[in-house]
């Protein structure tokens, strides 16, 4: 392991309380998360997910299993280790920040390619960049080039190339910023941030693992059984910057909890990644970083939006939590999650207010994707009915919730926003983009991004206030893996698995004498 | 007994006859040399001093006595205790000469060395006057030969020994060393002392035996080659031409031999300097010679190239990897020992011959060491077993399977790298040991040492 000292020096961003989260959590996975022996190349690993990885483009995954797929073929700039420190990833070094925190330099590593051999350079960075703003991406991930100069003219299609990512040479550039952003460096070890090729599709990165041909068309793996049918199947690419990653193939399949937990018990499968504990398993809680609010149209709803509003934020969420999250996962007082604040102690739910009023029957529209969120929106039926509030719920497919959400077509909504950072400022501006659109991200962003810790809960306030967001829960998911046979497997304090470094132990002897 | 034939100065057995001890050889050559200067007189007082053991005392005196009157000398034996007045009891007896000789096991327990005087006690026209001056100086004699196993067990010090006789074997833990070392070396790196080489992957580190660090080499500027994921590296401390430290990072386009250039004038701290490139991985270097071979490119393996002088264009001889190699710092049966990536490890004669099945089981942190002075090393593993405590057991290789001799309670950390050298000075070797351990902060990495010897003094 590579002392990074840089990496400490950064730790001081971290709020104390996550700090210690983060290293208890490390603490707890030793067994995994350390190897005293030297890792064994070879073999192929069968990882259960909540569902089989569809979108690798790192610009538009959302979900947690595309986004754990996408983080096995994409690279980022930047990266945050176990303890939430930053890293150099593709970059050389940690960017420089120029006086007043308004420009970065960077710095990437000589010799960097895709996996289809083209080279990766300071170009494919700056281009990067532009394609989260550009319309046609449509990319719900536009908030990580949003604070880069030239933003606006992008996202409306005004210019194609971000005025303030100057690229200096081949393998350096300048990030200039519309707004002071000291912790911009966080961004670009986001996932969306990740590098790819101008003409890619999002399959191909220069990430540890390669997409080697669709899926459908692989032979079947040698003793794979059922399970594996139909799993996304990546093979490792040995011009990674950190070198080739020690499993010959990883298998990313969608399997339910029942038979997730049966494919781990015949040893089909070795790590799930799904919210319900597996028997049998060791297993480590990611950071609850997927933050759901209920958002209140305003513009929709007129005078009855505070009434509603209100009347959410009466709703008991440790109750809500208890009974119909699935996984680990705690109630939101705020509009950031502990794992991304600093926690503390769960404040009481604010006393029922009277009730409201008729305030007409209302639409609440919700992902029938998302796991457990309808039975939460049946639950806020329920309870907003006590208050007076008439609400129906509305499910709709993924593909047309994120439609409808993006342009505010809805009266209220559960909307699901997997927090990319556990530093508070730009996960406030990920959250204030995906609840209210990039101008008030922006906004946001200009009190937010220069404001001293002391001042931040009474920004990070206002700022709920203005989105009309009643925050409920963040949830997480957990990683079981079948005891002393999975090496290497320790996530980020930002829940990024990199399957690069997993390596298996199977078929080790024991430590007895000869 | 058989005592043989003198040829010349060398005592050497008759064809076909049993060789004898090594205590009848020091005890034959010694009274070869007093016989050649015992100018005729053949009434000889034996006295032999006291020893560590009174075992090897009295086993000595013994053999000498044999010796002695194998060579024509009439012998008389005094008891030890009558050490004060022993030069007037021999006058008293009448004999010519008073011979009084220490048994010594030393250099760490590999040689024995009889050390004695003559003093002649016969009467003569001054010694009926006055017991002093003598007529002619004290005839000085010693005989340094091999130690054998009946000898060590004879002059060992019980207090050194456990309840089934066997040297004490501990662990105790040496210094820190900020980093992840990724491979250990020891020995004589060429300023005539025992020095201790860590490489991290920033670094190779020169330490004295007690610790203190004497030079430091950053890595940085190393040509790059094709990166690996978990760092790795072979150093080995031997003769590598124009240094005596050679190492090779896996990443690196090649490896480098240093020097440490001797300046007896000059105290310590040495300085590394750069001799050479090396295309090789150097895999160890012992009493066998160096081996060399190469990482797997890409990767933190080595490839199965174990080869006395490194041939560029060479090939794996198999597709099986090996972790670390490592050799034994004294001659033996056992020279090399080669742990593949499935934890086997595989014993190695000195012409490269496997000797025995693998031993299964063995931890990437290992030495070959001879703890105990017994003639052949033993293998001092680390766990196989991933983890963040340790456990160090010490396995003899003697015998036909290896048999576990010392097992230490948990150590903490997940011990990654061995080495072998006598490091405490007792004439016997030590494995050093080096284990990650948590740093003081998150992140860090720090590397603790430990030390593997059976010398109840430690470190000097």
């Amino acid at each position: 392991m590579r002392t990074d000292r840089s990496a400490v020096r950064l730790l001081g961003l971290l709020p104390l309380a996550t700090l210690a989260a983060l290293t208890a959590l490390a603490a707890a996975w030793p067994e995994l998360g350390r190897a005293g022996v030297r890792p064994r190349a070879g073999g192929e690993l069968l990882v259960a997910l909540p569902a089989t990885p569809r979108q690798l483009d790192p610009a538009l995954a959302t979900s947690a299993a595309d986004q754990i797929a996408a983080r096995a073929v994409h690279a980022t700039l930047l990266e945050v280790d176990a303890w939430g420190g930053l890293r150099p990833g593709l970059l050389a070094a940690l960017p420089e920040a120029e006086p007043g925190g308004r420009a970065f330099r960077c710095r990437l590593r000589p010799g960097l390619r895709f996996h289809d051999g083209s080279p990766l350079g300071a170009a494919e960075v700056a281009a990067s960049l532009a394609r989260l703003l550009q319309p046609t991406t449509r990319s719900p991930h536009a908030w990580v080039a949003l604070p880069i100069e030239g933003a606006e003219a992008v996202r409306t299609g005004r210019a194609g190339a971000l005025s303030g990512v100057q690229v200096l040479s081949p393998t350096e550039l300048r990030i200039a910023l519309a707004v002071p952003f000291p912790d911009f460096p966080r961004v670009l070890a986001a996932l969306p941030s990740a590098v790819v090729p101008r003409s890619g599709g999002g399959r191909i990165g220069a990430g540890p693992f390669q997409v080697a041909q669709p899926s459908a068309d692989l032979p079947a793996r040698p003793g794979a059984g059922a399970a594996a049918q139909g799993a996304l199947r990546v093979v490792p690419f040995d011009g990674h910057w950190r070198g080739r990653p020690y499993l010959d193939a990883l298998s990313l399949v969608g399997l339910d909890a029942r038979e997730a937990a049966r494919t781990f018990g015949r040893g089909e499968v070795l790590v799930a990644i799904r919210p319900e504990p597996i028997p049998q398993a060791a297993m480590l809680e990611l950071p609850a970083l997927s933050a759901t609010y209920a958002s209140v149209n305003r513009a929709r709803l007129a005078g009855r939006a505070e009434p509603v509003r209100r009347a959410l934020a009466a709703i008991n969420r440790v109750e809500l939590v208890r009974l119909f999250v699935r996984g680990p996962a705690a109630p939101l007082h705020g509009l950031l999650p502990a794992a991304a604040l600093g926690g503390g102690q769960t404040p009481p739910s604010p006393p029922a207010p009277p009730p409201s009023g008729d305030a007409g029957r209302l639409t609440l529209l919700v992902s029938s994707d998302a796991p457990f969120h309808r039975a939460v929106a049946d639950r806020l039926q329920v309870k907003l009915f006590d208050r007076g509030v008439k609400v129906a719920v509305e499910a709709v497919p993924a593909e047309v919730f994120a439609v409808r959400a993006q342009r505010k077509d809805y009266d209220l909504a559960l909307l699901e926003v997997p927090l990319q950072t556990v530093t508070p400022v730009p996960a406030a501006l990920q959250a204030a983009f995906a609840l209210d659109g990039p101008a008030t991200a922006l906004e946001s962003l200009a009190a937010l991004g220069t404001a001293d810790r002391g001042a931040l809960p009474a920004h990070l306030a206002s700022l709920e206030e203005r989105l009309d967001a009643v925050p409920l829960f963040a949830a997480a998911l957990r990683v079981s893996a079948r005891p002393g046979a999975v090496q290497g497997l320790l996530p980020g304090a930002d829940g990024g698995i990199d399957f690069g470094d997993v390596w298996l132990l199977s078929q080790r002897s024991g430590n007895g004498a000869p | 007994m058989f005592l043989g034939g003198v040829t010349g100065r060398t005592w050497a057995a008759p064809p076909g006859a049993p060789e004898p001890g090594a205590l009848h050889r020091a005890a034959a050559e010694l009274a070869e040399r007093f016989v050649a200067g015992a100018e005729g007189r053949s009434r000889v007082t034996l006295l032999v001093l006291a020893s560590a053991r009174e075992e090897l005392r009295s086993a000595a005196e013994t053999a000498l006595a044999s010796a002695l009157t194998q060579r024509g000398l009439t012998v008389s034996v005094l008891p030890a205790r009558e050490a004060p007045q022993a030069e007037s009891v021999a006058r008293t007896e009448g004999a010519d000469w008073l011979l009084r000789v220490r048994p010594v096991l030393g250099a760490g327990g590999r040689e024995l060395t009889l050390s004695g005087e003559g003093l002649i006690t016969a009467a003569n026209f001054f010694l009926q006057r006055a017991q002093a001056p003598r007529p002619r100086p004290t005839h000085l004699l010693t005989a340094t030969v091999p130690a054998d196993q009946e000898v060590r067990q004879l002059g060992r010090d019980p207090r050194d020994l456990d309840t089934h006789g066997e040297r004490r074997i501990g662990i105790r833990p040496l210094w820190k060393i900020e980093g992840r070392v990724l491979a250990l070396a020891a020995g004589d790196v060429g300023d005539r002392a025992v020095s201790l080489v860590a490489v991290t992957a920033e670094a190779v580190l020169l330490y004295s035996a007690q610790g203190e660090l004497l030079d430091r080499r950053g890595t940085e500027k190393l040509t790059p080659g094709p990166p690996v994921r978990d760092p790795a590296a072979t150093v080995a401390v031997g003769d590598f031409g124009g240094g005596r430290i050679a190492y090779r990072l896996a990443g690196a386009a090649e490896g480098e031999v240093l020097a440490v250039p001797f300046d007896p004038g000059a105290p310590r701290p040495a300085r590394l300097s750069l001799a050479a490139a090396l295309p090789a991985a150097p895999l160890c270097a012992g009493s066998a010679g160096p081996l060399f071979g190469a990482f797997v490119p890409g990767r933190s393996a080595l490839a199965d190239r174990l080869e006395p002088r490194f041939d560029p264009a060479g090939r794996p001889r198999s597709p099986r990897e090996y972790q670390v190699v490592a050799a034994a710092p004294r001659p033996g049966r056992v020279a090399y020992a080669a742990l593949g990536t499935d934890d086997a490890l595989q014993l190695l004669g000195p012409a490269l011959e496997p000797l025995g099945p693998p031993v299964q089981g063995i931890g990437a942190g290992f030495a070959l060491a001879d703890l105990d002075g017994s003639g052949e090393p033993e293998l001092v593993a680390s766990s196989a077993e991933p983890g963040v405590q340790d456990r160090v057991r010490v396995l003899r290789l003697a015998g036909s399977t290896p048999e576990t001799i010392f097992e230490s309670p948990t150590v903490s950390g997940s011990i990654l790298a061995g080495a072998a050298a006598d490091l405490t000075g007792d004439g016997l070797d030590d494995a050093i040991l080096a284990a990650l351990v948590p740093g003081t902060a998150p992140g860090v990495s720090v590397t603790q040492l430990y030390l593997v010897t059976g010398d109840p003094r430690g470190t000097p």
